[in-house]
Protein backbone atom coordinates (compact mmCIF):
# COMPACT_ATOMS: atom_id res chain seq x y z
CA UNK A 1 0.00 0.00 0.00
CA UNK A 2 1.37 3.59 -0.71
CA UNK A 3 1.38 5.94 2.07
CA UNK A 4 -0.81 8.15 3.23
CA UNK A 5 -1.29 12.36 1.46
CA UNK A 6 -0.17 14.48 3.37
CA UNK A 7 -2.82 17.22 5.07
CA UNK A 8 -3.28 20.31 2.94
CA UNK A 9 -2.86 17.95 -0.35
CA UNK A 10 -5.62 15.35 0.42
CA UNK A 11 -8.01 18.51 0.02
CA UNK A 12 -6.61 19.99 -2.83
CA UNK A 13 -6.16 16.87 -4.96
CA UNK A 14 -9.11 15.90 -6.05
CA UNK A 15 -10.39 19.59 -6.47
CA UNK A 16 -7.19 20.63 -8.80
CA UNK A 17 -8.07 16.42 -10.44
CA UNK A 18 -11.95 17.82 -11.05
CA UNK A 19 -10.65 21.23 -12.51
CA UNK A 20 -8.11 19.88 -15.05
CA UNK A 21 -10.98 17.63 -16.16
CA UNK A 22 -12.96 20.33 -16.40
CA UNK A 23 -10.57 22.13 -18.41
CA UNK A 24 -9.26 19.85 -20.98
CA UNK A 25 -13.10 19.46 -22.05
CA UNK A 26 -13.51 23.26 -21.92
CA UNK A 27 -10.53 23.85 -24.32
CA UNK A 28 -9.45 19.92 -26.12
CA UNK A 29 -12.85 19.05 -27.23
CA UNK A 30 -13.17 21.54 -29.70
CA UNK A 31 -10.14 21.24 -31.14
CA UNK A 32 -10.38 17.61 -31.59
CA UNK A 33 -13.49 19.03 -33.55
CA UNK A 34 -16.36 17.73 -31.51
CA UNK A 35 -18.88 19.31 -32.27
CA UNK A 36 -20.99 21.14 -29.49
CA UNK A 37 -24.22 19.26 -30.20
CA UNK A 38 -22.87 16.19 -29.30
CA UNK A 39 -20.65 17.44 -26.32
CA UNK A 40 -21.24 21.13 -25.46
CA UNK A 41 -18.75 22.32 -23.58
CA UNK A 42 -18.89 23.56 -19.25
CA UNK A 43 -19.17 27.14 -20.57
CA UNK A 44 -21.95 26.50 -22.38
CA UNK A 45 -23.85 24.07 -19.86
CA UNK A 46 -22.98 26.80 -17.48
CA UNK A 47 -24.89 29.10 -19.54
CA UNK A 48 -28.02 27.16 -20.00
CA UNK A 49 -27.85 27.01 -16.48
CA UNK A 50 -28.11 31.10 -16.42
CA UNK A 51 -30.86 30.89 -19.51
CA UNK A 52 -33.47 28.66 -18.08
CA UNK A 53 -32.88 28.36 -14.56
CA UNK A 54 -36.98 28.68 -14.10
CA UNK A 55 -37.37 25.61 -16.57
CA UNK A 56 -34.40 24.00 -14.74
CA UNK A 57 -35.85 24.64 -11.25
CA UNK A 58 -39.37 23.41 -12.42
CA UNK A 59 -37.84 19.99 -13.52
CA UNK A 60 -36.24 19.49 -10.08
CA UNK A 61 -38.65 19.81 -7.81
CA UNK A 62 -40.54 16.70 -9.04
CA UNK A 63 -37.47 14.42 -9.48
CA UNK A 64 -36.17 15.47 -5.56
CA UNK A 65 -39.65 14.59 -4.15
CA UNK A 66 -39.82 11.03 -5.94
CA UNK A 67 -36.10 10.30 -5.13
CA UNK A 68 -36.50 11.24 -1.68
CA UNK A 69 -40.05 9.69 -1.08
CA UNK A 70 -38.77 6.74 -2.97
CA UNK A 71 -35.68 6.86 -0.48
CA UNK A 72 -37.66 6.79 2.93
CA UNK A 73 -40.04 4.05 1.33
CA UNK A 74 -37.66 1.55 0.38
CA UNK A 75 -35.28 2.16 2.71
CA UNK A 76 -37.84 1.94 5.58
CA UNK A 77 -39.51 -1.50 4.24
CA UNK A 78 -36.27 -3.10 3.47
CA UNK A 79 -35.49 -2.02 7.52
CA UNK A 80 -38.85 -3.28 8.50
CA UNK A 81 -38.51 -6.32 6.31
CA UNK A 82 -34.87 -7.27 7.85
CA UNK A 83 -36.24 -7.12 11.64
CA UNK A 84 -38.68 -9.33 10.34
CA UNK A 85 -36.98 -12.25 8.87
CA UNK A 86 -34.22 -11.78 11.80
CA UNK A 87 -36.95 -12.12 14.57
CA UNK A 88 -38.36 -15.01 12.70
CA UNK A 89 -35.86 -17.65 10.73
CA UNK A 90 -38.83 -19.52 9.22
CA UNK A 91 -40.36 -15.86 7.37
CA UNK A 92 -36.93 -15.58 6.11
CA UNK A 93 -36.73 -19.41 5.08
CA UNK A 94 -39.96 -19.14 2.82
CA UNK A 95 -39.95 -15.29 1.42
CA UNK A 96 -36.46 -14.29 1.23
CA UNK A 97 -35.72 -16.60 -2.05
CA UNK A 98 -39.05 -14.96 -3.50
CA UNK A 99 -37.34 -11.40 -2.89
CA UNK A 100 -34.40 -12.56 -4.31
CA UNK A 101 -36.06 -13.77 -7.85
CA UNK A 102 -37.81 -10.56 -8.14
CA UNK A 103 -35.00 -8.56 -7.45
CA UNK A 104 -32.90 -10.70 -11.08
CA UNK A 105 -36.08 -8.85 -12.90
CA UNK A 106 -33.97 -5.75 -14.24
CA UNK A 107 -35.55 -2.43 -13.21
CA UNK A 108 -36.17 -1.53 -16.77
CA UNK A 109 -38.64 -4.67 -17.38
CA UNK A 110 -40.53 -4.14 -13.85
CA UNK A 111 -40.80 -0.13 -14.60
CA UNK A 112 -43.86 -0.36 -17.37
CA UNK A 113 -45.65 -2.93 -14.86
CA UNK A 114 -45.38 -0.11 -11.99
CA UNK A 115 -46.50 2.21 -14.12
CA UNK A 116 -49.03 0.11 -15.36
CA UNK A 117 -50.11 -0.40 -11.85
CA UNK A 118 -49.84 3.31 -10.18
CA UNK A 119 -50.80 5.38 -13.36
CA UNK A 120 -48.74 8.26 -14.44
CA UNK A 121 -48.69 10.78 -11.53
CA UNK A 122 -45.24 10.70 -9.50
CA UNK A 123 -46.54 7.72 -7.27
CA UNK A 124 -44.71 5.05 -9.62
CA UNK A 125 -41.65 7.28 -9.61
CA UNK A 126 -41.68 7.16 -5.85
CA UNK A 127 -42.06 3.63 -6.16
CA UNK A 128 -39.53 2.36 -8.60
CA UNK A 129 -37.04 4.61 -6.74
CA UNK A 130 -38.03 2.37 -3.46
CA UNK A 131 -37.47 -0.53 -5.58
CA UNK A 132 -34.44 -0.42 -6.68
CA UNK A 133 -33.13 0.93 -3.15
CA UNK A 134 -35.07 -1.80 -1.16
CA UNK A 135 -32.79 -4.57 -2.06
CA UNK A 136 -29.51 -4.11 -1.34
CA UNK A 137 -30.71 -1.82 2.22
CA UNK A 138 -32.80 -5.57 2.93
CA UNK A 139 -29.65 -7.73 2.94
CA UNK A 140 -27.21 -4.92 4.28
CA UNK A 141 -29.50 -4.38 7.01
CA UNK A 142 -30.13 -8.98 7.69
CA UNK A 143 -26.10 -9.14 7.93
CA UNK A 144 -25.84 -5.80 10.46
CA UNK A 145 -28.85 -7.25 12.49
CA UNK A 146 -26.76 -10.66 12.88
CA UNK A 147 -23.37 -9.00 13.33
CA UNK A 148 -23.91 -9.39 16.77
CA UNK A 149 -20.42 -11.24 18.70
CA UNK A 150 -21.02 -14.66 20.66
CA UNK A 151 -20.29 -13.09 24.01
CA UNK A 152 -22.66 -10.40 23.14
CA UNK A 153 -25.38 -12.68 22.96
CA UNK A 154 -24.57 -14.38 25.95
CA UNK A 155 -24.41 -11.10 28.51
CA UNK A 156 -27.92 -10.31 27.26
CA UNK A 157 -28.87 -14.35 27.86
CA UNK A 158 -27.45 -14.27 31.21
CA UNK A 159 -29.01 -10.90 31.85
CA UNK A 160 -32.10 -12.46 30.93
CA UNK A 161 -33.03 -9.81 28.33
CA UNK A 162 -36.23 -10.41 26.12
CA UNK A 163 -36.24 -10.59 22.70
CA UNK A 164 -37.51 -7.40 21.89
CA UNK A 165 -34.55 -5.69 24.27
CA UNK A 166 -32.39 -7.63 22.41
CA UNK A 167 -33.47 -6.36 19.20
CA UNK A 168 -33.73 -3.02 20.59
CA UNK A 169 -30.81 -2.45 22.82
CA UNK A 170 -28.06 -5.24 20.72
CA UNK A 171 -29.40 -6.05 17.41
CA UNK A 172 -30.56 -2.28 15.81
CA UNK A 173 -27.52 -0.43 17.56
CA UNK A 174 -25.53 -3.24 15.96
CA UNK A 175 -26.72 -2.73 12.12
CA UNK A 176 -26.29 0.95 12.23
CA UNK A 177 -22.70 1.10 10.06
CA UNK A 178 -24.72 -1.35 8.18
CA UNK A 179 -27.34 0.73 7.20
CA UNK A 180 -25.92 3.65 6.61
CA UNK A 181 -22.84 1.99 4.39
CA UNK A 182 -26.26 1.13 2.02
CA UNK A 183 -28.08 4.50 2.62
CA UNK A 184 -24.89 6.04 1.33
CA UNK A 185 -25.31 4.18 -1.81
CA UNK A 186 -29.34 3.87 -2.28
CA UNK A 187 -28.80 7.94 -2.09
CA UNK A 188 -27.71 7.52 -6.06
CA UNK A 189 -29.60 4.76 -7.11
CA UNK A 190 -33.06 6.47 -5.45
CA UNK A 191 -32.38 9.70 -8.25
CA UNK A 192 -31.63 7.10 -10.78
CA UNK A 193 -35.01 5.01 -10.15
CA UNK A 194 -36.90 8.48 -9.89
CA UNK A 195 -35.12 9.68 -13.21
CA UNK A 196 -35.84 5.89 -14.92
CA UNK A 197 -39.40 6.42 -13.58
CA UNK A 198 -39.54 10.10 -15.85
CA UNK A 199 -38.77 8.34 -18.65
CA UNK A 200 -40.94 6.08 -19.18
CA UNK A 201 -44.18 8.28 -18.67
CA UNK A 202 -43.62 11.69 -17.41
CA UNK A 203 -44.07 15.28 -19.27
CA UNK A 204 -42.20 16.90 -15.93
CA UNK A 205 -38.64 15.61 -13.73
CA UNK A 206 -35.01 15.42 -14.75
CA UNK A 207 -35.95 12.14 -16.78
CA UNK A 208 -38.76 13.65 -18.82
CA UNK A 209 -36.12 16.29 -19.75
CA UNK A 210 -33.33 14.38 -20.80
CA UNK A 211 -35.53 12.67 -22.80
CA UNK A 212 -37.07 15.70 -24.50
CA UNK A 213 -33.78 17.53 -24.62
CA UNK A 214 -31.79 14.48 -26.85
CA UNK A 215 -34.70 14.01 -29.07
CA UNK A 216 -34.52 18.02 -29.81
CA UNK A 217 -30.87 18.14 -30.13
CA UNK A 218 -30.97 20.25 -27.30
CA UNK A 219 -27.35 19.41 -25.97
CA UNK A 220 -27.04 21.93 -23.78
CA UNK A 221 -30.21 21.83 -21.93
CA UNK A 222 -29.66 17.62 -21.90
CA UNK A 223 -26.18 18.41 -20.14
CA UNK A 224 -27.51 20.51 -17.73
CA UNK A 225 -30.08 17.87 -16.58
CA UNK A 226 -28.18 15.22 -16.37
CA UNK A 227 -25.57 17.96 -13.81
CA UNK A 228 -28.81 18.64 -12.07
CA UNK A 229 -29.12 14.76 -11.27
CA UNK A 230 -25.63 14.26 -10.38
CA UNK A 231 -25.74 16.98 -7.92
CA UNK A 232 -29.04 16.05 -6.25
CA UNK A 233 -27.47 12.67 -5.65
CA UNK A 234 -24.22 14.65 -4.53
CA UNK A 235 -26.44 16.84 -1.89
CA UNK A 236 -28.53 13.78 -1.10
CA UNK A 237 -25.74 11.49 -0.29
CA UNK A 238 -24.11 14.78 2.05
CA UNK A 239 -27.08 15.04 3.73
CA UNK A 240 -27.16 10.83 4.61
CA UNK A 241 -22.89 11.61 5.36
CA UNK A 242 -23.88 14.37 7.70
CA UNK A 243 -26.67 12.30 9.52
CA UNK A 244 -24.01 9.19 10.10
CA UNK A 245 -21.51 11.08 12.16
CA UNK A 246 -24.25 12.30 14.20
CA UNK A 247 -25.68 9.16 14.96
CA UNK A 248 -21.81 7.56 15.01
CA UNK A 249 -20.12 10.00 16.99
CA UNK A 250 -19.30 7.15 19.35
CA UNK A 251 -16.94 6.05 17.08
CA UNK A 252 -14.72 9.07 17.48
CA UNK B 1 -26.44 -20.97 58.68
CA UNK B 2 -23.30 -22.49 58.25
CA UNK B 3 -20.96 -22.91 55.00
CA UNK B 4 -23.60 -23.01 51.84
CA UNK B 5 -22.14 -23.97 48.96
CA UNK B 6 -22.71 -21.79 46.21
CA UNK B 7 -22.03 -24.17 43.34
CA UNK B 8 -22.63 -27.61 43.96
CA UNK B 9 -22.27 -30.09 40.54
CA UNK B 10 -22.46 -33.97 40.94
CA UNK B 11 -21.71 -36.34 37.71
CA UNK B 12 -22.42 -33.77 35.54
CA UNK B 13 -22.33 -33.82 31.87
CA UNK B 14 -22.25 -30.47 29.82
CA UNK B 15 -21.41 -30.03 26.15
CA UNK B 16 -23.09 -28.08 23.16
CA UNK B 17 -25.84 -30.59 22.49
CA UNK B 18 -26.44 -34.42 22.93
CA UNK B 19 -24.59 -34.85 19.16
CA UNK B 20 -21.42 -33.96 19.44
CA UNK B 21 -20.85 -35.50 22.90
CA UNK B 22 -20.05 -34.02 26.33
CA UNK B 23 -17.30 -31.94 26.70
CA UNK B 24 -17.46 -32.04 31.04
CA UNK B 25 -17.91 -35.81 32.30
CA UNK B 26 -19.19 -37.24 35.63
CA UNK B 27 -18.07 -33.73 36.98
CA UNK B 28 -18.14 -33.27 40.34
CA UNK B 29 -17.60 -30.33 42.68
CA UNK B 30 -18.72 -28.01 45.51
CA UNK B 31 -17.82 -24.44 45.69
CA UNK B 32 -18.35 -22.79 48.90
CA UNK B 33 -19.75 -19.32 49.47
CA UNK B 34 -17.36 -16.92 49.59
CA UNK B 35 -14.28 -18.62 47.58
CA UNK B 36 -12.46 -17.48 45.01
CA UNK B 37 -11.65 -20.15 43.21
CA UNK B 38 -9.50 -20.36 39.85
CA UNK B 39 -9.89 -22.60 36.98
CA UNK B 40 -6.59 -24.28 35.21
CA UNK B 41 -6.40 -26.60 32.37
CA UNK B 42 -5.49 -27.10 28.42
CA UNK B 43 -7.69 -25.91 25.93
CA UNK B 44 -10.53 -28.35 25.61
CA UNK B 45 -10.84 -29.13 28.99
CA UNK B 46 -14.25 -27.56 29.50
CA UNK B 47 -13.25 -24.69 31.36
CA UNK B 48 -15.78 -22.15 29.84
CA UNK B 49 -18.41 -24.56 29.51
CA UNK B 50 -18.39 -25.20 33.20
CA UNK B 51 -18.91 -21.22 33.39
CA UNK B 52 -21.58 -21.32 30.90
CA UNK B 53 -23.84 -24.67 32.21
CA UNK B 54 -23.17 -22.68 35.96
CA UNK B 55 -24.41 -19.23 34.09
CA UNK B 56 -27.40 -21.12 32.35
CA UNK B 57 -25.82 -20.53 28.87
CA UNK B 58 -26.08 -24.25 28.37
CA UNK B 59 -28.04 -27.12 29.56
CA UNK B 60 -26.61 -30.45 31.18
CA UNK B 61 -26.71 -32.94 29.42
CA UNK B 62 -27.16 -35.10 32.67
CA UNK B 63 -26.00 -34.93 36.29
CA UNK B 64 -27.12 -32.39 38.86
CA UNK B 65 -25.80 -28.75 38.84
CA UNK B 66 -27.34 -26.26 41.37
CA UNK B 67 -26.81 -22.90 41.89
CA UNK B 68 -27.05 -21.50 45.68
CA UNK B 69 -29.20 -24.37 46.49
CA UNK B 70 -31.38 -23.70 43.04
CA UNK B 71 -31.26 -24.57 39.41
CA UNK B 72 -28.74 -22.29 37.77
CA UNK B 73 -32.50 -20.86 35.60
CA UNK B 74 -33.31 -19.86 38.66
CA UNK B 75 -30.40 -18.55 39.99
CA UNK B 76 -29.81 -16.48 36.44
CA UNK B 77 -33.49 -15.28 36.74
CA UNK B 78 -32.79 -13.26 40.00
CA UNK B 79 -29.62 -12.06 39.17
CA UNK B 80 -27.20 -14.07 41.37
CA UNK B 81 -24.78 -14.27 38.53
CA UNK B 82 -22.74 -11.95 36.66
CA UNK B 83 -20.51 -12.84 33.78
CA UNK B 84 -17.22 -11.25 32.73
CA UNK B 85 -16.13 -12.40 29.10
CA UNK B 86 -12.19 -12.32 27.88
CA UNK B 87 -13.43 -9.49 25.48
CA UNK B 88 -15.01 -6.79 27.59
CA UNK B 89 -17.58 -6.70 25.53
CA UNK B 90 -18.83 -3.23 25.98
CA UNK B 91 -21.55 -1.81 23.55
CA UNK B 92 -19.46 0.95 21.19
CA UNK B 93 -22.88 3.38 21.52
CA UNK B 94 -23.66 3.69 25.37
CA UNK B 95 -20.77 6.02 27.46
CA UNK B 96 -18.80 4.33 29.96
CA UNK B 97 -21.92 5.30 32.60
CA UNK B 98 -24.50 3.69 30.32
CA UNK B 99 -22.55 0.20 29.92
CA UNK B 100 -22.46 0.42 33.77
CA UNK B 101 -26.24 0.31 33.95
CA UNK B 102 -27.28 -1.86 31.18
CA UNK B 103 -28.45 -4.29 33.19
CA UNK B 104 -30.70 -1.95 34.74
CA UNK B 105 -32.16 -1.62 31.44
CA UNK B 106 -32.96 -4.92 30.19
CA UNK B 107 -35.01 -7.75 32.00
CA UNK B 108 -36.62 -5.87 33.81
CA UNK B 109 -34.50 -5.24 37.06
CA UNK B 110 -34.67 -1.92 38.92
CA UNK B 111 -31.65 -1.14 40.54
CA UNK B 112 -32.01 -2.35 43.83
CA UNK B 113 -32.19 0.13 47.08
CA UNK B 114 -29.00 0.69 48.69
CA UNK B 115 -27.58 -0.83 45.65
CA UNK B 116 -24.17 1.16 44.69
CA UNK B 117 -24.30 3.55 41.58
CA UNK B 118 -22.31 3.09 38.44
CA UNK B 119 -20.38 6.39 39.91
CA UNK B 120 -19.77 4.85 43.18
CA UNK B 121 -18.49 1.27 41.06
CA UNK B 122 -16.45 3.44 38.46
CA UNK B 123 -14.93 4.75 41.63
CA UNK B 124 -14.47 1.19 43.35
CA UNK B 125 -12.50 0.19 40.14
CA UNK B 126 -10.01 3.41 39.82
CA UNK B 127 -11.26 5.28 36.93
CA UNK B 128 -14.32 7.84 38.44
CA UNK B 129 -13.29 10.22 36.04
CA UNK B 130 -14.06 8.18 32.42
CA UNK B 131 -18.01 8.12 33.52
CA UNK B 132 -18.72 9.78 30.01
CA UNK B 133 -15.90 8.76 27.79
CA UNK B 134 -17.26 5.95 24.95
CA UNK B 135 -15.14 2.16 24.95
CA UNK B 136 -13.39 3.50 21.83
CA UNK B 137 -11.60 5.82 23.97
CA UNK B 138 -10.66 3.40 26.91
CA UNK B 139 -7.24 1.10 27.38
CA UNK B 140 -8.16 -2.56 27.21
CA UNK B 141 -7.23 -2.52 30.76
CA UNK B 142 -9.54 0.04 31.30
CA UNK B 143 -12.74 -1.96 29.55
CA UNK B 144 -12.09 -4.71 31.87
CA UNK B 145 -12.58 -2.55 34.69
CA UNK B 146 -15.56 -1.15 33.00
CA UNK B 147 -17.14 -4.78 32.24
CA UNK B 148 -16.36 -5.69 35.84
CA UNK B 149 -17.88 -2.52 37.22
CA UNK B 150 -20.98 -3.46 35.01
CA UNK B 151 -21.10 -6.86 36.64
CA UNK B 152 -20.87 -5.74 40.10
CA UNK B 153 -23.87 -3.61 39.32
CA UNK B 154 -26.78 -5.57 39.98
CA UNK B 155 -24.71 -7.02 43.41
CA UNK B 156 -24.64 -10.62 42.12
CA UNK B 157 -23.71 -13.41 44.63
CA UNK B 158 -21.36 -15.23 42.44
CA UNK B 159 -19.33 -13.60 40.12
CA UNK B 160 -18.04 -16.15 36.97
CA UNK B 161 -14.72 -14.75 34.87
CA UNK B 162 -13.89 -16.03 31.64
CA UNK B 163 -10.29 -15.16 31.28
CA UNK B 164 -10.86 -11.32 31.76
CA UNK B 165 -7.23 -10.80 31.42
CA UNK B 166 -6.11 -12.54 28.99
CA UNK B 167 -5.81 -9.84 26.38
CA UNK B 168 -4.20 -7.28 28.53
CA UNK B 169 0.17 -6.88 29.24
CA UNK B 170 1.41 -8.09 32.24
CA UNK B 171 2.02 -5.04 34.07
CA UNK B 172 -2.29 -4.29 33.60
CA UNK B 173 -2.97 -7.96 34.91
CA UNK B 174 -0.74 -7.59 38.08
CA UNK B 175 -2.75 -4.49 38.91
CA UNK B 176 -6.45 -5.69 38.14
CA UNK B 177 -5.28 -9.21 39.64
CA UNK B 178 -4.61 -7.04 43.17
CA UNK B 179 -7.35 -4.93 42.74
CA UNK B 180 -9.82 -8.39 42.34
CA UNK B 181 -8.35 -9.51 45.49
CA UNK B 182 -9.35 -6.09 47.24
CA UNK B 183 -12.80 -6.53 45.68
CA UNK B 184 -13.07 -9.99 46.63
CA UNK B 185 -11.62 -8.98 50.11
CA UNK B 186 -14.59 -6.84 50.53
CA UNK B 187 -17.84 -7.93 48.86
CA UNK B 188 -16.99 -11.75 49.85
CA UNK B 189 -18.44 -12.40 46.39
CA UNK B 190 -18.24 -16.12 45.07
CA UNK B 191 -16.27 -15.92 42.09
CA UNK B 192 -15.27 -18.37 39.66
CA UNK B 193 -11.87 -17.09 37.39
CA UNK B 194 -10.90 -19.48 34.53
CA UNK B 195 -7.01 -18.31 33.36
CA UNK B 196 -4.78 -19.79 31.11
CA UNK B 197 -2.27 -18.09 33.70
CA UNK B 198 -0.39 -20.38 36.28
CA UNK B 199 0.93 -17.27 37.73
CA UNK B 200 -2.63 -15.70 37.89
CA UNK B 201 -4.03 -18.72 38.93
CA UNK B 202 -1.92 -19.42 41.76
CA UNK B 203 -1.62 -15.48 43.14
CA UNK B 204 -6.16 -15.34 43.02
CA UNK B 205 -7.18 -18.25 43.98
CA UNK B 206 -8.25 -19.64 47.34
CA UNK B 207 -8.27 -23.29 46.16
CA UNK B 208 -6.84 -24.01 42.17
CA UNK B 209 -9.21 -26.61 40.27
CA UNK B 210 -6.87 -28.17 37.58
CA UNK B 211 -9.01 -29.63 34.69
CA UNK B 212 -8.05 -32.58 32.23
CA UNK B 213 -9.15 -32.76 28.74
CA UNK B 214 -11.06 -34.84 26.46
CA UNK B 215 -12.83 -35.64 28.27
CA UNK B 216 -12.82 -32.64 30.57
CA UNK B 217 -12.94 -33.71 34.31
CA UNK B 218 -11.50 -32.90 37.69
CA UNK B 219 -7.58 -33.22 37.36
CA UNK B 220 -6.86 -31.89 41.28
CA UNK B 221 -7.87 -29.65 43.43
CA UNK B 222 -4.81 -27.64 44.99
CA UNK B 223 -5.23 -25.11 48.15
CA UNK B 224 -3.67 -22.26 48.56
CA UNK B 225 -4.93 -20.79 51.44
CA UNK B 226 -1.81 -22.65 53.54
CA UNK B 227 0.41 -20.29 52.14
CA UNK B 228 -1.53 -17.15 52.03
CA UNK B 229 -1.88 -14.70 54.71
CA UNK B 230 -5.39 -14.06 56.31
CA UNK B 231 -6.29 -11.45 53.91
CA UNK B 232 -5.80 -14.40 50.91
CA UNK B 233 -2.09 -12.42 50.00
CA UNK B 234 0.90 -13.83 49.21
CA UNK B 235 3.75 -11.52 47.51
CA UNK B 236 4.31 -12.78 44.03
CA UNK B 237 8.11 -13.64 44.45
CA UNK B 238 7.37 -15.61 47.73
CA UNK B 239 9.71 -18.88 47.76
CA UNK B 240 5.75 -21.07 48.48
CA UNK B 241 4.26 -19.29 45.23
CA UNK B 242 7.01 -20.04 43.22
CA UNK B 243 6.75 -23.76 44.48
CA UNK B 244 3.05 -24.20 44.40
CA UNK B 245 3.34 -22.59 40.75
CA UNK B 246 5.90 -25.39 40.33
CA UNK B 247 3.36 -28.13 41.43
CA UNK B 248 -0.13 -26.56 39.18
CA UNK B 249 2.75 -26.92 36.49
CA UNK B 250 3.65 -30.15 36.75
CA UNK B 251 -0.14 -30.84 37.17
CA UNK B 252 -1.13 -29.41 33.97
CA UNK B 253 1.82 -31.58 32.22
CA UNK B 254 0.36 -34.62 33.43
CA UNK B 255 -2.84 -33.97 32.23
CA UNK B 256 -1.92 -33.50 28.67
CA UNK B 257 -1.59 -29.58 28.38
CA UNK B 258 0.59 -28.66 25.11
CA UNK B 259 2.94 -26.09 25.01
Amino acid sequence: MSEAIARPWNSILPVAGALSVIVAWQFLLPLAGVPSYIVPTPTEIAGIFAKESALLWRNFWPTLQEALLGFALGNGVAVLLAIIFVWNRYVQAAYFPVILFLNTIPILALAPIIILIFGLGQMPKIVIAAVICFFPTLVNMIRGLESVSSSEKELFRVLSASKWETLWRLRLPRSLPFLFSSLRIATATAVIGAVVGEWIGSDKGLGAMIIQATFNYQSGRLYAAITLCSMLAIAFFLVVVAVERVVMRYER
Amino acid sequence: MGATLAIEAKALDVGYGPASGAVLQKFDLDVPSGELLTVIGPSGCGKSTFLRAVADLLQPLSGSLKVLGDSPHAARSRRDISFVFQDSTLLPWRTVLENITLPHDVGGFRQKPGAPTAQDLLALMGIPALGGRYPSQLSGGQRQRVAIARALISQPRILLMDEPFGALDEITRDRLNDELLRLWRETRTTILFVTHSIMEAAYLGNRVLVLAANPGRVHAIRDMRGIKDGRGEIAREHPALVSAMAELRSDLAACGAKG
